[in-house]
């Protein structure tokens, strides 16, 4: 802590919020809001004689709320940087700590939050985690029972900094407890609550007994757990070591603590799965391994950075094995426990791979990135006749696009992401997407639907996450129809009107527009501009008496395998309950229909090509058939 | 402007990867290899062991030279896999890297469909001439180099924060340390002692 | 102890509704430290061991076990497991399919002398077990069809109830022996718990 804090290169910024990430790798703009402490840093040298006067008294959260601390306030004396905090919400504006400050005047009321913008090349995400409240859990009895604390609460009442300077004592009597129970995945492994295994509780139980029999050996102390999990280097020797050192290990989950009324001490009730018995046994004081969950604000960080989460809320990396700091985002890495938990050991680790991972991009003068960016066919730009449009700038996320009067409209190359919105926006085709132009993309259509259209489901989904949630459904292997035929684009922004015309019009039984949840896009706001065309496409098809359920619109995220193979076999479902005769009557009644609204796509340049190679193909592909089929 | 593909004669390699019995074990990558030989602008197609392997890869890059090839379609895993590893491959050959497709005929084909091996043989030949129909239209694409600015930010304070602020920073790059409380340190600084060396933790 | 080949008992009881989760139990003792059958009537009741059972397919273990027959379905269980396994679900379900198998209830049911029943229906009305129903016979009475009881021998749990509202005597149930005791013990237990302080 302190080396970070004294170290030339870093610039600690604490009290500090992110609000707002721009920006791609190499070149993003952060904001941050320095809340207002009105304390001077660099005036306050953390004498602490503001604190001394001041007549306030709040819980201090550093200490589980078990101490108190004043209005003006250090959270801990060690803390990093030693800077004076006054919590606005319970000052009472006496002004004693200004007469305390005196001639160094550090203290300043008028101080309001600050928002700066910086320029940063790399970013990494280290938010950790949360503890979870057990007080959810009725039947430990967690805030009615004085006697039962949490972990948390038991590290600062046996730590010599705390409040009790590290004399174990009962909440209820202050009395040193003789017999002490841990119980072990409270909350976690426990799918009411959290379905996780905490990863570092079964360690953290082991090494609180381990002290506090260091600190009284007359003390027992007996440890409820599921199973002990201790996979690292010199764990299993560390739960030897407490064995030995007589410390109780009773395998079966407490399924009720009572109290005893008079003297507070409770009982626990379990199985003592070993022995196939029924126990109660009393104690003195019961200490909840409480589990550890992601922090309450995951969510705006996730939307803020765009971050994709796993199940339960921890931030998704690009690659479990292969690739377990990088976030989705080139330039943004996780480290610690917002990924997922980890112990100090493995956080660390964590920390140092973001360094090196963060490092080649800041060690490099110029980074590469993908070239799959927007260009504007001038000759089709309407603007350039003097006509009014811009519908591509204001699709736009990241205002690439320049539009002026008489111009045809220009992309700004190193503002532009490559979503693709401005190009399924542009109402006269006069945009293409670099690498996903409409040329390819017609013609890997024609291609998956060569034979027997009526039985595919065509599937649009954004490279960032339906593809994702596909490649996960293949990973743990949960089948689905094999009748499904998909197609990757940059984002749902992409997924063109024409695409999914062109898809009915070959024939398709179902078509899938999928993309990601909108706190989720990497493209800002693709997904938005996508979701709004999707819902005017499903309009337009109930008007046209299509089949419900053909066209489904699903937003998927790269962690939700489950649901995507869930989603094509429902499609499959659709298909199979329409009778055939009925679905080809349908599909042929919408051919002129879906012929003529796809039809400008026809006149973008390549595309007299590209329909000579696909009648080359599906030619291909349909005659060979017959001879395998022979 | 996006049309600039060179208008010689279109010569495709295809690839199918077995990736040991992941693919092979649902579909046979032989059939798929034959197959594509019939679509237009194939020259060249078989099946490979593993195609991200030393072998794989020369494979491709001996056929490029020895076949003359302009496009190549790997029909194998995921792009989120394996995307760069065959980009840098055609890249070594000579070959704009752009110029590369793949099929995902594992997590999206075998892998998804192991209960019904005639579906996932019949959608892997789709991917595949999918995959290839879109190299036809391939284009050679430069990537965009950006500039950097030398400075890291880490949001959260906390030990695996502190790390990463500290080891960016002793490579000499400037960096924020970002933290919401008044101090840093995070779930670390209120713990007593830690395991399994029962340390101190500040 | 035997392991049995086929995977029979497991795979018939998953597909049962309320079974699904039979192979998620980790064995943690919840259910059964919760019950209040285990502790207060029958210590050789463990729903853990039973669904244990199911996991190796230990058929005949399973279906002469006395746990199927004594649960009450009170989901104290089910509550509290950390799986969210429908415990009484999976019971009911062992004790369907070992009736199904010719297992019979080592409980003693209440048995319904047809003779002298009137079919009045108290019994159904009482019975906390959905365990009767009337049934119509063709015996004539008062120009309708004479009803009488019927017990569901896969749903009675042998209470008492219905043999103690009988007017006609009909139904004979030897109770098992102190149910009173055991009844009341059970009250006093649970009132002495938190869950029904709080309730």
């Amino acid at each position: 802590m302190v080396d970070a804090a004294r170290h030339p290169k870093i610039d600690v910024r604490t009290f500090t919020n992110v609000e707002r990430v721009e920006g791609y790798v190499g070149n993003f703009k952060v904001q941050l809001r320095e809340k207002a402490r009105h304390v001077l840093a660099d005036r306050c040298n953390g004498c602490g004689e503001c604190s001394k006067v001041c007549p306030i008294e709040v819980p201090n959260y550093f200490e589980m709320n078990l101490a108190p601390r004043k209005a003006a306030y250090v959270a801990m004396s060690q803390s990093v940087p030693l800077r004076y905090t006054i919590d606005e919400n319970a000052c009472i504006h006496c002004y004693k700590c200004v007469d305390a400050c005196g001639a160094l005047e550090a203290i300043d009321f008028s101080q309001e939050d600050k928002l700066i913008w910086e320029d940063i090349g790399s970013i990494v995400v280290a938010t950790g985690f949360n503890h979870f409240d057990p007080s959810v859990i009725p039947e430990y009895g967690y805030s009615r029972y004085p006697n039962v604390i949490t972990a948390m609460e038991m590290e600062r009442l046996n730590n010599s900094a705390g409040p009790t300077t590290g004399n174990l004592i009962r909440p209820s009597d202050q009395k040193n407890p003789q017999r002490l129970a841990i119980i072990n995945c409270v909350g976690s492994r426990d799918k009411r609550f959290n379905p996780w295994c905490s990863n570092f509780c079964c360690m953290y139980a082991i090494k609180n007994a381990v002290l506090l029999k260091q600190m009284n050996p007359t003390l027992e102390i007996s440890i409820y757990y599921m199973d002990i999990r201790t996979p690292s280097k010199g764990y299993e020797e560390f739960y030897d070591r407490a064995r030995g050192m007589g410390i109780r290990f009773i395998q079966g989950r407490p399924s009720l603590i009572t109290e005893d009324p008079q003297t507070k001490n409770l009982f626990i009730h379990s199985e003592d799965i070993t022995l196939g018995k029924i126990s109660e046994l009393e104690y003195d004081m019961v200490m909840l391994n409480q589990a550890a969950v992601p922090q309450p604000d995951v969510d705006s960080v996730s939307s803020v950075l765009n971050i994709t989460q796993s199940p339960g809320g921890w931030f998704m990396e690009y690659h479990p094995k292969l690739r377990p700091v990088d976030s989705p985002t080139d330039g943004i890495f996780l480290a610690g426990a917002c990924q997922g938990l980890k112990d100090i050991p493995s956080s660390v680790s964590s920390g140092l791979a973001t360094a090196s991972r963060a490092g080649r991009i800041l060690h490099s003068d110029e980074w590469e990135i993908e070239p799959i960016i927007a260009q504007v066919w001038e000759d089709r730009c309407v603007m350039a006749d003097g006509k009014i449009c811009g519908v591509c700038a204001r699709a736009c996320p990241y205002g690439a696009i320049i539009i002026e009067e008489g111009k045809a409209a220009s992309v700004t190359v190193a503002k532009c992401h490559g979503c693709g919105g401005c190009v399924a926006e542009c109402p006269h085709n006069a945009i293409t997407q670099m690498h996903f132009t409409d040329a390819q993309v017609f013609s890997q259509m024609r291609a998956l639907l060569a034979e027997n259209p009526q039985e595919k489901i065509f599937a649009f989904r954004c490279h960032w996450c339906s593809y994702g949630g596909a490649d996960l459904a293949g990973t743990s292997h949960f089948d689905y129809s094999a009748n499904e035929r998909g197609i990757r684009v940059m984002c749902s922004a992409r997924m063109d009107p024409d695409f999914i015309y062109e898809a009915f019009r070959l024939g398709a039984g179902a078509v899938l527009y999928s993309g990601c949840h909108p706190q989720d896009c990497h493209y800002i706001t693709g997904q938005k501009v996508g979701a709004t065309r999707a819902d005017r496409l499903q309009k337009l098809f109930e008007k046209l008496e299509m089949t419900p359920g053909r066209f489904r619109i699903e937003w998927i995220s790269a962690a939700e395998g489950d649901k995507y193979s869930r989603v094509i076999n429902e499609m499959q479902k659709v298909i199979d309950a329409i009778p055939h005769e009925q679905l080809m009557t349908e599909i042929e009644r919408l051919k002129p229909e879906m012929e003529k609204r796809a039809r400008r796509m026809y006149e973008t340049p390549g595309m007299d090509k590209a329909v000579t190679y696909s009648d080359a193909m599906v030619k291909a592909i349909n005659t060979k058939e017959v001879k395998n089929g022979a | 402007m996006a049309e600039q593909k060179p208008e010689d004669e279109l010569r495709i390699g295809v690839y199918i990867c077995h990736c040991g019995s992941n693919i092979a074990g649902v579909i046979d990558p032989a059939e798929v290899a034959e197959w594509a030989t019939h679509l237009p602008g194939v020259v060249r197609a078989t099946d490979t062991l593993y195609a991200c392997a030393d072998s794989g890869q020369t494979l491709i890059k001996e056929d490029i030279k020895k076949y003359n090839l302009n496009r190549v379609v790997v029909s194998a895993c995921s792009v989120r896999m394996h995307e760069t590893t065959f980009r840098a491959a055609v890249a070594e050959a000579g070959l704009n890297p752009f110029l590369m497709e793949m099929a995902n005929i594992r997590e999206q084909c075998t892998w998804a469909h192991g209960h019904d091996k005639e579906g996932a043989l019949k959608k892997a030949k789709d991917l595949t001439a999918s995959a290839i129909a879109k190299a036809r239209f391939l284009n050679p694409l430069t990537m965009i180099k950006v500039p950097v600015t030398k400075r890291a930010m880490v949001i959260g304070g906390g030990v695996a924060g502190i790390s990463a602020a500290l080891d960016l920073a002793d490579q000499g790059i400037e960096t924020i340390l970002v933290e919401k409380e008044p101090t840093i340190g995070g779930v670390m600084a209120q713990l007593n002692k830690t395991f399994p060396t029962m340390d101190c933790s500040i | 102890m035997e392991h049995e080949k086929g995977s029979t008992l497991r795979d018939t009881l998953i597909a049962l509704p309320g079974c699904e989760k039979v192979d998620m139990c980790f064995s943690c003792g919840t259910c059964v430290s919760r019950c209040p059958i285990q502790q207060k009537i029958e210590p050789a009741y463990n729903p853990r061991r039973l669904l244990k059972m199911i996991a190796l397919n230990m058929q005949a273990d399973s279906f002469s076990s006395i746990t199927p027959y004594l649960c009450s379905a009170c989901d104290l269980c089910f509550e509290a497991c950390p799986q969210e396994i429908h415990i009484s679900a999976i019971l009911n379900g062992v004790k369907k399919l070992a009736l199904e198998a010719g297992f019979s209830t080592p409980l003693n049911i209440a048995k319904v002398d047809n003779l002298t029943c009137v079919g009045c229906g108290f019994c159904e009305k009482v019975c906390p077990y959905q365990a009767i129903t009337l049934k119509e016979t063709n015996v004539p009475l008062r120009g309708k069809n004479l009803l009488i009881a019927e017990v569901d021998s896969g749903k009675c749990m042998a209470c008492g109830a219905c043999s103690a509202i009988c007017r006609s005597n009909s139904i004979e149930l030897q109770a098992r022996e102190h149910s009173e005791e055991v009844i009341e013990t059970m009250w006093s237990w649970l009132e002495t718990t938190e869950m029904s302080a709080e309730k």
